[in-house]
């Protein structure tokens, strides 16, 4: 994760605790109105650092599974990575395995929760609107209500954490996504 | 890791929150959820902040 997109999400957080706390009973009617507009705010700095996110991780995934095209950034992760272990246990000259290794196993995992914590944005960005008073009385398709979208993106948030979490925590999990311990240790620089 | 566990946490308190004020519970204890849920979200965001900057 970027440091645009962390900061991102922190400001959004911030906007979303006061909208929260102005949406209390005992707040009147103007403060209800200014949270809805915060929690609308705050979503949309989700939203961008959601977009961020994936523009970073896209990137990333492009340049483990294009190395020859790659940007300085990965040439200099490889360039490092040549005293690794994993490097000398091949006949095959250190960079090559470096460059096999990362592009075998791209970083499919960042860029997969990155993209589910996107599409939990856009459903938080959603729900805030119907928030919104103008859209109180709104008739949505499905029967949802704004608490309803918000749920989804909520929901969202859940499983994009439990499987980086999964995926931090589980071995056999790496092993099924074909990630290997040394090469999530490179792509942590770029990626993360 | 710790970030993420609070994300997970913070979600489940939004989704809690959502559930108790649309169900027509208490509407202190709904947004007391939400509240508590966008904190751990900043604390969560906070500490991500923290690594990328550190790193």
């Amino acid at each position: 994760m970027s440091p645009i997109a962390a900061s991102l999400y922190t400001l959004g957080s911030a906007l979303f605790t006061i909208a929260s706390t102005c949406l209390l009973p005992w707040f009147d009617e103007a403060f209800s109105q200014a949270g809805t507009v915060l929690f609308v705010a705050g979503s949309l700095a989700f939203l961008a650092a959601g977009c961020a996110d994936v523009t970073v991780d896209a990137q990333a995934r492009w340049d483990a599974l294009h190395p020859e095209a790659s940007s300085e950034r990965t040439r200099l992760i490889v360039s490092a990575s040549v005293n690794s272990p994993a490097g000398q246990d091949s006949a095959a000259s250190a960079p090559d395995v470096c460059c096999a290794q990362i592009r075998a196993s791209a970083p499919t995992e960042d860029l997969l929760v990155s993209v589910i914590y996107c599409i939990g944005c856009a459903f938080f960005l959603l729900g805030s609107i119907v928030f919104l008073p103008v859209l109180a009385d709104a008739d949505l398709p499905l029967g949802f209500s704004g608490l309803g979208i918000f749920d989804i993106g909520s929901a969202c948030f859940v499983v994009g954490s439990l499987l980086r979490l999964f995926h931090w925590t589980w071995p056999s999990y790496n092993l099924a996504l074909g990630i290997h311990p040394f090469v999530r240790t490179a792509t942590n620089g770029m990626t993360l | 890791m710790l970030y993420l566990v609070l994300f997970v946490v913070g979600s489940v308190l939004f989704i809690a929150g959502g559930r108790v004020i649309e169900g027509g519970g208490d509407p202190v204890l709904g947004d007391s959820l939400w509240i508590a849920g966008s904190i751990l979200f900043f604390i969560a965001s906070s500490c991500m902040l923290f690594i990328e900057t550190k790193r």
